[in-house]
């Protein structure tokens, strides 16, 4: 899948294509096992955002995403993960082949704390939580505090024996990506960046743009099942299906929009620091919208028949209607508002 | 399930392969052999749409089975039953292959392949068609590769470690494993065991100096359960974790 541009596809979204088309129309037994894999075996590309390459990537996401959301849901927090260490000038810590995820939630009663040993060696303590895939995936980057009132980011081998993920997961939705607290238990870590670095670093809204396009890509899936119904020979010319599909595509060109004008500012490094984190909240915003407006749309004009017969349209339903919640709506909109109001000019 | 046809009439091969043998052993596996046949039938859908001149038959061999596996192979379209009481995969395999022959009329062993998998797997869409795509080009036989389903954490890193793409290991799978019917009898067929089997007719096919290629295009996924069906499997290696940390 496209954002725009000229030339043909990189080679992050050569290899997702790769992907897609190797899975064919069977869909995959173990698709977090493949998409484990693939992230495992992207470190070569240097999939980091910033860099360059930043429409490829989000290209290469949506991509997967249109094809699978669990497979983008997989691979988009270990490219965030390889950025992270990368930018913190420690790729050295990804050793060939490992998966990583991004465990910086926090929740209401939990909290990770990272003591220091007289010999210098960090290790951590206490719940996180939404941690997904932790009983799946080889290493993680987690914050933890340092004092009252201050983070820092650290790498984890999550084979080690203090860390315990729980399986609790009840959603429909991505029900193969569960994402659920880890108890840690002294578990030895290894410190990327000073304290606060995380939360500071350039790039830091970045990521949830990358997560923007994942959503984009699962709206592009859903929106193909309307456009073959639009396409059925019996279908020719039924006003109704019609409007769903120029609705559909006013908002995916919005988000492909977007995405691809985000990335390019990026890559042209004009989004760092507090540009960057308005830009990525219009993203998430724009994108967001774009999928809740497409699901609406698909739901409107095919009615219950897809939901109910075909598994693969009903997953990506679910899918989508969880991931795209990673947005964080009014709330996010309210954040947005104090920043914008805040602008000298910001229209 | 659309109707499809699967059986093509041999009559009009000409050149290449013209025929192909689907085997699949299973022994209650009454739980996981409905998603492989039906993986099968698209690997076999995809093949007759690149070559529709190729006719080709599947059989499920139902061996020792107490439960419902039959039944659940049985539903599947273009899939044909064997029913054996042998108890050993070695022998429900070699049944399953002779059964296969007939059903395609014993065509030229030259000209037909014999492609193998476990009932425990679900094999990729392009699997056959990636299989004779080398046949074509000469192959003989073509070791493909696994994954086992639910590989994670250091597991999951040391097996992409020693499965580079492009680097195939060529360790032998009778999950994935393809060979021509005349290199096949050549070496003796699957031998009568109760494990091994497919180990030891690539041994002989290798003494036979038939050519063989080892291929990673077409990977098939394997349950990645550690309770085997036969006493020193796939299953009894995964647990004694091979790619441990």
């Amino acid at each position: 899948m496209r954002l725009g541009g000229a030339g043909g596809p990189g080679p992050l979204t050569r290899r997702a294509v790769a992907f897609v088309e190797a899975g064919g129309e069977a869909p995959s037994s173990d698709p977090v096992g493949d998409a484990l894999v693939l992230a495992g075996r992207l470190a070569g590309e240097r999939p980091f955002v910033g860099e360059g390459g930043t429409a490829d990537l989000w290209e290469a996401l949506a991509t997967l995403a249109a094809h699978d959301l669990a497979v983008a849901r997989t691979v988009e927090p270990h490219v965030d993960a390889l950025t992270i260490l990368h930018q913190a000038g420690r790729d050295a810590l990804a050793p060939e082949g490992s998966t990583w995820g991004v465990f910086a939630a926090e929740g209401p009663g939990v909290r990770v704390t990272a003591t220091e040993g007289a010999d210098g060696s960090w290790n951590l303590t206490g719940t996180k939580p939404w941690c997904s895939l932790a009983g799946r995936l080889s290493h993680a980057l987690v914050t933890a505090w340092v004092s009252d009132d201050e983070r820092r980011l650290f790498a984890v081998d999550l084979g080690d024996p203090g860390v315990h993920p729980s399986e609790a997961w009840a959603a429909l939705g991505l029900p193969t990506v569960p994402s659920g607290p880890v108890d840690l238990d002294g578990v030895p870590a290894v410190p990327v960046g000073d304290a606060g670095w995380y939360l500071r670093r350039p790039g830091f809204a970045w990521g949830g743009a990358s997560v923007a396009a994942c959503w984009h890509g699962g709206a592009v899936g859903l929106a193909r099942t309307l456009l073959e119904a639009a396409r059925r020979p019996r279908s020719v010319d039924d006003a109704l299906l019609l409007q769903h599909v120029g609705a559909v595509d006013v908002r995916l060109d919005q988000a492909r929009r977007a995405l691809a004008t985000a990335a390019a500012a990026i890559d042209a490094g004009e989004l760092d620091g507090a540009a960057g984190a308005i830009e990525a909240a219009r993203v998430r915003g724009t994108v967001s919208r774009t999928a809740e407006d497409v699901l609406r749309h698909v739901a409107h004009a095919l009615g219950p028949a897809p939901l109910a017969q075909d598994p693969r349209h009903a997953q990506r339903v679910a899918d989508l209607e969880l991931y795209v919640r990673q947005h964080h709506a009014e709330r996010d909109d309210a954040s947005l508002g104090r920043k914008v109001r805040d602008l000298a000019e910001p229209w | 399930m659309s109707t499809v046809d699967l059986v093509p009439p041999v009559a009009r091969c000409t050149t290449g392969l013209c025929a192909v043998a689907v085997v699949v052993p299973a022994r209650d596996e009454e739980e996981l052999v409905g998603r492989c046949l039906a993986s099968v039938v698209v690997a076999v859908r995809r093949l007759r749409a690149a070559r529709p001149e190729v006719a080709v038959r599947v059989v499920l061999v139902s061996d020792a089975s107490t439960d419902a596996t039959e039944a659940v192979a049985r539903a599947v379209e273009g899939v044909d039953v064997l029913v054996v009481d042998a108890g050993a995969v070695g022998v429900a395999r070699a049944a399953g292959v002779r059964h296969a022959l007939d059903l395609l009329g014993d065509p030229d062993p030259a000209a037909t392949w014999l492609a193998c998998t476990d009932a425990d797997s679900v094999v990729p869409a392009d699997w056959l068609l990636s299989q004779v795509r080398h046949a074509e080009a000469g192959a003989d036989v073509v070791v493909g590769t696994v994954r086992p389903e639910g590989l994670r954490g250091r597991r999951l890193v040391t097996w992409a470690r020693t499965h580079v793409p492009g680097r195939p290991n060529g360790h032998v799978h009778g999950a994935n494993l393809g060979v021509r019917v005349d290199a096949f009898t050549a070496a003796g067929g699957f031998p009568a065991v109760a494990e091994h089997e497919d180990v030891q007719l690539v041994e002989g096919l290798r003494a036979s100096g038939v050519r063989i290629v080892a291929s990673d295009e077409a990977e098939v996924l394997t349950s990645g359960r550690r309770i085997g069906r036969t006493p020193g499997g796939y299953a009894a290696y995964l647990a004694g974790d091979p790619w441990g940390a």
